[in-house]
């Protein structure tokens, strides 16, 4: 168990109308019950000042977010973030959108890093707005939620 | 005749993707080049057979950073098409939300992609581990403009409150205050950022733009007015296409823009401070002259200083806005489709953002053109390399490629939105 002082957040990045970018809010959706009150879990656009701020506020982060990472569609990987930088994930090369990985190194740099950051990325197929999820991403998406689930309670003895 | 080729295999901290090619022929710029090959994004197409009421939110999906520029041309736009005025409170509303979208961007710009440049780090996490502080002040001022977008748009990424004739639905007096006491602080950050900025070392480099920008007789041109340059172009918005011409080059997925009689031109940041500086608060004239910056500005690289002075207005001006706000009647104006065109231009953080619709009888869309800033400022972007990089042929290569990039973001670009960034090429023949 670790030690985490401050709130644990659960914090799902992506936009609900830009098909396999909807998988963060929707596990944050299929949390919302099965969280302790201590644990809280939030939808999060991805902007980096209010992503930076809600991850330096927090005792321990979960990240779940979709990605680009060359995997078979739906595949899923479980990064700690706490002590060493995520590989890319999709994405990173945009500079007005700093991404997720960018967010993580601004807390990292400004001593705000939670003793725990871990992020749940699931290979995406589609970001077409307006398109819901793509099957892959949908049969993946209960096992997510579990494995975070899992993992705060592994780590912080409850949820 | 030597020949040389330095190459650059993406550009960074700028939005989209492209290259750029410079060819060297006996010590001599030739060619400076803007390849962009970000694909095209089609979005006037999406737009026709569209209802007129849908533009402001299809328009607004083309940026993630300026979707209220995008939504403000389109309004205006469909309002010029309708007949339908804006006026009061709804109109101030309209601008404290461009206030937040001016904040946030220049905000971003500013802190996280353009002072790395000065200070000679690869990017704002190297610059947050030995400015911690500053990189901070620079995330809070942006958290100040996102409140803005927040309240007003629904969400601080791409907006959903605004529609054509007002917003969906307006704030009361009493939600607004919040907004007040963190602006103060934001003014406060904005006015440390000028400061901050003004101390940066500072190429030197003037450079004889044809400025345009829009000019309203009472106000800091966001919203609405005429088009105006340094050079006596005085039109209105809807004579946009009589006096600026698109074209296609091979080299870009963008369109370039030009001034059918005067060729390349400038609109953003500086354009806007040298045309309107009259119009900037007291505040902001003041922090202009204590950054040590004249009623004009020419220098590309001092774009960092003006784009701080027009944070500092953008917060002065939203608290304005605030301290005076009294909840319209209604949220929104309405009047009956009709068969017509209307023009919308509007100052997005970049510049000026052209929109034109040809609407049916029902209001459906039959015809879209947008042109962005980023467009418009492509051919200006290729001068400043073709006059200044001659300048720079003796610094080591990466220094040269790192010039030839702090040049191009000078503009705070959006290939994105253009697309309609960067590998460098730098050939010497």
């Amino acid at each position: 168990m670790n030690d985490t002082s401050g709130p644990i957040r659960v914090i799902g990045i992506g936009n609900r109308d830009r098909g396999d970018d909807a998988l963060g809010p929707l596990v944050v959706d299929a949390l919302r019950d099965r969280l302790p009150t201590t644990v809280s879990a939030v939808e999060h656009s991805g902007e980096v000042a209010g992503l930076v701020d809600l991850i330096g506020g927090a005792g321990a982060v979960y990240l779940i977010d979709a990605a680009v990472m060359g995997l078979e569609p739906g595949s899923s990987r479980e990064f700690d973030a706490s002590t060493s930088p995520l590989p890319a994930l999709g994405g990173a090369f945009s500079s007005h959108a700093l991404g997720l990985s960018e967010a993580i190194e601004l807390a990292r740099a400004l001593d705000e890093l939670p003793s725990v950051c871990r992020v749940f990325a699931v290979e995406a197929i589609s970001f077409e707005t307006g398109e819901g999820l793509s099957p892959a991403v949908a049969d993946t998406l209960p096992r997510v939620a579990q494995a975070v689930i899992d993992r705060i309670r592994q780590e912080n003895g409850h949820a | 005749m030597s020949r040389k080729t330095i190459k650059v295999d993406y550009l960074a901290r700028v939005e989209g993707e492209g290259a750029l090619n410079v060819t060297i022929r006996d010590g001599r710029v030739s060619k400076a080049e803007l390849r962009i090959f970000e694909p095209p994004r089609f979005f006037e197409a999406f737009l026709r057979g569209r209802d007129y009421a849908e533009a402001p939110d299809v328009t607004a999906r083309i940026c993630g950073i300026c979707p209220v520029a995008y939504q403000m041309s389109a309004v205006h736009a469909m309002e010029n098409a309708l007949g339908i005025e804006v006026e009061g409170q709804l109109r101030a509303l309209r601008r404290l939300l461009y206030c937040g979208e001016w904040i946030e961007s220049h905000a971003l710009h500013i802190y996280m992609l353009h002072a790395p440049d000065f200070l000679g780090y690869a990017g704002a996490v190297d610059m947050a581990r030995d400015y911690p502080d500053i990189v901070k002040r620079g995330l809070s001022l942006k958290k100040a403009g996102n409140a803005i977008m927040s309240l007003l748009g629904g969400r601080e990424i791409h907006p959903i409150n605004v529609r054509v004739g007002g917003f969906y639905r307006t704030p009361t007096r009493k939600e607004l205050e919040p907004l007040a006491e963190t602006l103060k602080q934001a003014r406060e950050d904005a006015l440390a950022t000028v400061c901050w900025t003004a101390g940066l070392d500072m190429p030197e480099a003037e450079r004889d733009y044809h400025l345009v920008a829009l000019h309203h007789p009472d106000e800091y041109a966001m919203n609405t007015g005429r088009i105006i340059s340094n050079r006596g172009l005085d039109i209105d918005v809807a004579d946009y296409n009589r006096h600026f011409v698109e074209s296609h080059v091979q080299r870009s997925t963008a369109l370039h823009s030009h001034l059918r009689e005067h060729d390349c031109y400038l609109v953003g940041p500086l354009a806007r401070y040298s045309l309107n500086y009259d119009q900037l608060s007291s505040l902001a004239r003041e922090a202009a002259k204590e950054a040590g910056l004249g009623v004009t500005c020419t220098n590309p690289f001092q774009s960092i200083v003006v784009r701080s002075v027009e944070v500092v207005y953008a917060c002065d001006e939203a608290l304005r806005i605030i301290n005076e706000y009294q909840g319209p009647e209604r949220p929104f104006e309405t009047a009956e489709p009709k068969a017509s065109e209307g023009f919308g231009c509007t100052e997005a953080p970049r510049g000026l953002l052209f929109h034109r619709y040809r609407l049916d009888a029902n209001g459906g869309i039959l015809e879209a053109q947008i042109v962005p800033p980023t467009a418009q400022n492509q051919p200006s972007i290729e001068e400043d390399l073709k006059d200044l990089v001659g300048g720079w042929l003796d610094l080591p290569a990466d220094t040269f490629r790192e010039r030839c990039e702090q040049t191009i973001r000078n503009y705070d670009p959006c290939i994105s939105c253009a697309t309609h960034f960067l590998k460098l090429d730098v050939r010497h023949e």
